[in-house]
């Protein structure tokens, strides 16, 4: 019975999404108290071209703006003789700039030249000659005129001209740039993005100084008007995979986006996988990177987290520090972060495994250990993992929620509960504590949180696996996740790019980071051409000529 | 339709823990760990299977605060004996009366009684490699007198007697000796194996102390193939494992020139080399070679061997001490018909068409009358850090 009906709603949902945002807006609209001839002011408003009255013009936009009470009206008089009126929001101008720059040129200095020549007042002429700032648009529609008041702009309307002069100032304050938290680091640029689109894309163009850094513009979200820019570099991001963004972001039809997040979830490859297919950053340096490894950036005003794409898996086992550090560090490093991904996936599951089904995988002396703790224990391996396990996530989950000052208590908490009193209960035994805690700390040694959320969710079914089937299960597992990483793509990349399908010169750089001057290509999945990024045999040393000291006298 | 298909998997899934049913599923605390057995034969030739549980509550101080519970008793090892026609009837028995299940991939000893021993010792380990939880690691010994008493010494430097065993078989050959090996000796050409005897001891530290059952290494089980022939001891013993190249940390205790005292030589390492070769006249000739390399450890003589001749001779001493070892050894083990070092393995393999003609009674006529040449060369490298006796004056030593 329910087959039908879906089947009927969802042949009726093309039809619906041919109305378009506007129509949509109606819909949603009805209930706002202004309306002209049944919709919204504003989507009525949409393509009226603006008149020479001003007085309409006012009585449209006061009427589209009714109920907005930090819409700000300004009425002055240009070059003393024409009657005009400013509008803007009143926390999204700097009205010092407004009133140094524009109003105070419009009204004293703003002299009529030659009063004969009709258009004396033309957008043209404001802008030429009426105000200071950098930047001065104009509007010819009162669509244009309300957007650009929404985008933080001031609207001059002047009697008996037929458009509308936008002024933009410096905008508000806004937090100002400071180091990531999400994403600190021992030795590297301190600097991170904002929610500020501008200062975010400045940002990156401190590091990374050519026109041939693009940023395609997109305006997502039908009520919140997101500019979203998509960051690439010319030479280096592959054509295809660049059309492809263009064509997924381009086809995103949402009521507004507040987070890059929404982005990530609508253009994703594979929704259903619960592997990260956009890494996020919101660190400059770890983008600029990215651009000139040949990926892309989505930029996302409002969120100082950046999307890449495409990426692959390894790029969630490497920090941005592990480039800067010397590469002997990395090297220790980056195996150490490998172990962490296998104990924080697989080490509840294999305890279980080994405890309720492999006795004799354990040596002697640790299997009486084990049977010992485990001796008063009232539940099964399995049932006592999940306890921990899940009271361990709830503490994870309790301590980022919590304001700081709790979050100690928690900490508390946590460690004398599960750590102490559980074990002394008998409730769990004190091996388990111990699983738990190395799982715990060695999930938070992997450096992107999208990729340890998705080890953290597996390790449940791992869990399961393992309770139901032991090893065999485990090894089922295994191969069900190494089957989908195989299968996964982001942006036409393998996921698992550089060891399947396999690249001689890409590996080195998967478990181990090579020195400098061994980098000397470009990884081949996302810069197709092109690829050579620095000279050839650059090893450094000392000057064999010049004797042993290399130089030095 | 995808919907629907995916929907069926995963109720499917939800579906595997309850049909399946963990069929293999036991958690670790109901299991009983065998950490050692032992076989003896009764008079009505049915065995006597004893096994040894550690008990975890008792063995471990881990789990002792919370919850209380757990095993129960005064020992830390819980010991079942029973009688069967076979090892799994008598296992059976005591699973009876067992609230745990036996689980034996942690059996690290198993030991023969000296009867069952005599008798045959190929059948308990058919059990052994049959089922997979047993291992091929598991170290075996003979125990002089019934297995099953072993089981119960005191031991008291081990938590339990089965420890104790394992780091005694442990410790009697440079590889002791596990089903593994005994099976390999069993089923080749020419080779008999070879066992550590464990023995019974009482230690009484003076006459104030209680005495205390201990377990102590006596030397070695000889074996014709499947049947213990003998029980080595003292330098027979000795000398077996010096021609087999398993002596563990041997030590050389010599009497000095003179009378005067001893001199031991602590070996650091050595190198035994068996050949065998044939004669012109058609025979076969074994050559046992052993170069050893030691250092003084101990001189009760006032002989100093600093730089002297004393050195030499203690060598050549030492060189004939070893020799001496191996040639009672062999003697007695031609004497026996057994074979454990392998000399006529070497035969088969080296000299397979010789081994052939004379395999058909190998054990009473080839093997007993092949001549052994034993050579020893001990080198003291070190002659210690004291070279002459510490609390003997210079004017009173003899260089």
């Amino acid at each position: 019975m329910s087959g039908r009906v879906l089947i009927r709603r969802r042949r009726r949902r093309p039809t619906e999404s041919v109305r378009g945002p506007e129509q949509q807006g109606t819909e949603l609209d009805a209930s706002t108290p202004l309306e002209i001839e049944g919709g919204s002011s504003y989507a009525a408003s949409c393509e009226i071209p603006i008149s020479d009255h001003l007085h309409d013009n006012l009585t449209m936009m006061l009427k589209v703006f009714s109920d907005c009470s930090d819409l700000q009206v300004r009425h002055l008089c240009v070059g003393h003789k024409r009657d005009a009126c400013m509008l803007y929001l009143s926390g999204l101008v700097n009205p010092a700039d407004l009133s140094e720059e524009a109003l105070r040129p419009l009204i004293y200095d703003f002299q009529a030249s030659d009063e004969h020549v009709i258009d004396w007042l033309s957008p043209d002429k404001i802008r030429d000659e009426g105000v200071l700032l950098a930047r001065v648009g104009r509007a010819d529609t009162f669509r244009k005129a309300i957007d650009g008041i929404v985008d933080g702009r001031a609207a001059l309307f002047v009697d008996g001209v037929s458009q509308a002069v936008l002024l933009s100032t410096s905008g508000p304050e806004r937090r100002s740039i400071s180091e990531p938290e999400t994403e600190s680091v021992v030795r590297g640029p301190r600097e991170g993005f904002t929610e500020d689109l501008s200062v975010n894309i400045a940002l990156l163009r401190h590091k990374i100084r050519t026109p041939q850094l693009k940023a395609h513009s997109f305006t997502l979200g039908t009520y919140t008007k997101t500019a979203v820019l998509l960051v690439y570099i010319e030479d280096l991001a592959d054509p295809k995979v660049i059309a492809e963004a263009k064509r997924r972001i381009s086809s995103i039809e949402i009521d507004g986006v507040l987070e890059s997040g929404y982005i990530e979830e609508l253009i994703e490859d594979q929704p259903m996988s619960p592997f990260p297919q956009f890494q996020y950053s919101e660190r400059p340096d770890t983008i600029a990177a990215q651009l000139l490894e040949g990926r892309f950036a989505i930029f996302t005003e409002g969120t100082p987290f950046v999307l890449i794409a495409p990426v692959t898996w390894w790029q969630f086992v490497q920090a941005s520090e592990d480039y800067y550090e010397r590469f002997f560090l990395v090297y220790l490093v980056r195996v150490l972060r490998y172990i962490s991904l296998f104990l924080a996936l697989f080490l509840p599951a294999m305890y279980i495994a080994v405890t309720t089904y492999h006795q004799d995988m354990l040596p002697t002396s640790l299997v009486m250990s084990v049977a010992a703790a485990r001796e008063s224990i009232p539940f099964p391996a399995i049932i006592e993992a999940l306890i921990m396990e899940l009271t361990f996530e709830a503490l994870r989950e309790a301590g980022i929620r919590l304001p700081k000052a709790v979050g100690q208590a928690v900490s508390i908490l946590g460690a004398l509960v599960i750590g102490q009193a559980a074990v002394e209960a008998g409730i769990v035994s004190a091996p388990m504590v111990i699983i738990v805690a190395i799982t715990g700390i060695a999930s938070f040694t992997l450096p992107r949180y999208n990729a340890a959320i998705a080890i953290r969710l597996l390790r449940f079914p791992m869990m399961l696996l393992a309770a139901v089937l032991g090893m065999f299960g485990i090894v089922i597992g295994v191969m069900w996740i190494s089957i989908h990483l195989c299968k996964l793509r982001s942006f036409g990349v393998p996921y698992l790019s550089g060891l399947a399908p396999y690249k001689r010169k890409e590996v080195k750089d998967l478990f181990f980071r090579p020195p400098w001057w061994k980098m000397v290509f470009r990884p081949s999945s996302f810069a197709h051409h092109n690829r050579k990024r620095m000279a050839e045999r650059q090893m450094p040393g000392p000057d064999k000529r010049s004797g042993s000291r290399g130089g030095a006298r | 339709m995808k919907a629907k298909v995916a929907m069926t998997f995963v109720c499917a899934l939800f579906l595997v823990p309850l049909t399946s049913g963990c069929w293999d599923r036991r958690e670790i605390n109901d299991i009983a760990f065998v950490t050692a057995a032992a076989a003896d034969i009764t008079q009505d030739n049915h065995y006597r299977v004893t096994i040894q549980v550690p008990l975890p509550g008792k063995i471990s101080d881990v789990g002792q605060k919370g919850g209380g519970g757990g095993s129960s008793g005064n020992k830390a090892y819980f010991l079942d004996s029973t009688i069967g026609d076979t090892f799994r009837a008598a296992n059976a028995k005591q699973q009876n009366a067992m609230s745990r299940q036996l689980y034996f991939s942690h059996m690290r000893v198993f030991v023969f009684g000296e009867d069952l021993a005599r008798e045959n010792i190929a059948s308990p380990i058919d059990v052994m490699s049959r089922i997979p939880q047993n291992r091929m690691t598991t170290y075996l010994l003979v125990s002089s007198g019934p297995a099953a008493d072993l089981l119960n010494a005191q031991a008291t430097m081990e938590k339990t007697p089965a420890e104790f065993l394992r780091e005694l078989a442990n410790e009697s050959m440079i590889h002791p000796r596990t089903v593994k090996r005994v099976t390999e000796a069993l089923l080749a050409e020419g080779q008999d194996p070879i066992m550590p005897v464990v023995s019974w001891t009482t230690t009484k530290p003076g006459d104030a102390g209680d005495a205390q059952t201990n377990l102590k290494l006596n030397g070695l089980a000889i074996f014709q193939k499947k049947k213990l022939v003998a029980m080595l001891s003292g330098r027979a013993a000795d000398g077996v494992l010096w021609a087999m190249g398993e002596f563990r940390r041997p030590l050389i205790t010599i009497p000095a020139k003179n009378g005067s005292g001893f001199v031991s030589v602590m070996v650091t390492s050595y190198h035994v080399r068996t050949t065998v070769k044939p004669t012109q006249d058609g025979r076969m000739v074994c050559q046992i070679q052993a170069r050893v390399t030691g250092t003084l450890s101990e001189n009760t003589s006032n002989l100093t061997y600093e730089r002297s001749q004393n050195l030499a001779s203690l060598e050549r001493q030492a060189s004939q001490a070893v020799t001496d070892d191996m040639r009672i050894a062999v003697d007695q083990l031609q004497r026996l018909h057994a074979d454990p070092i392998g000399i006529c393995n070497r035969v088969y393999r080296n000299y397979p068409g010789y081994w052939h003609r004379v395999k058909h009674n190998w054990r009473d006529e080839f093997y007993p009358n092949i001549p052994v040449q034993i050579d020893a060369q001990v080198e003291i490298r070190n002659s210690g850090n004291a070279t002459s006796p510490v609390g003997i004056p210079e004017e009173e030593l003899q260089s």
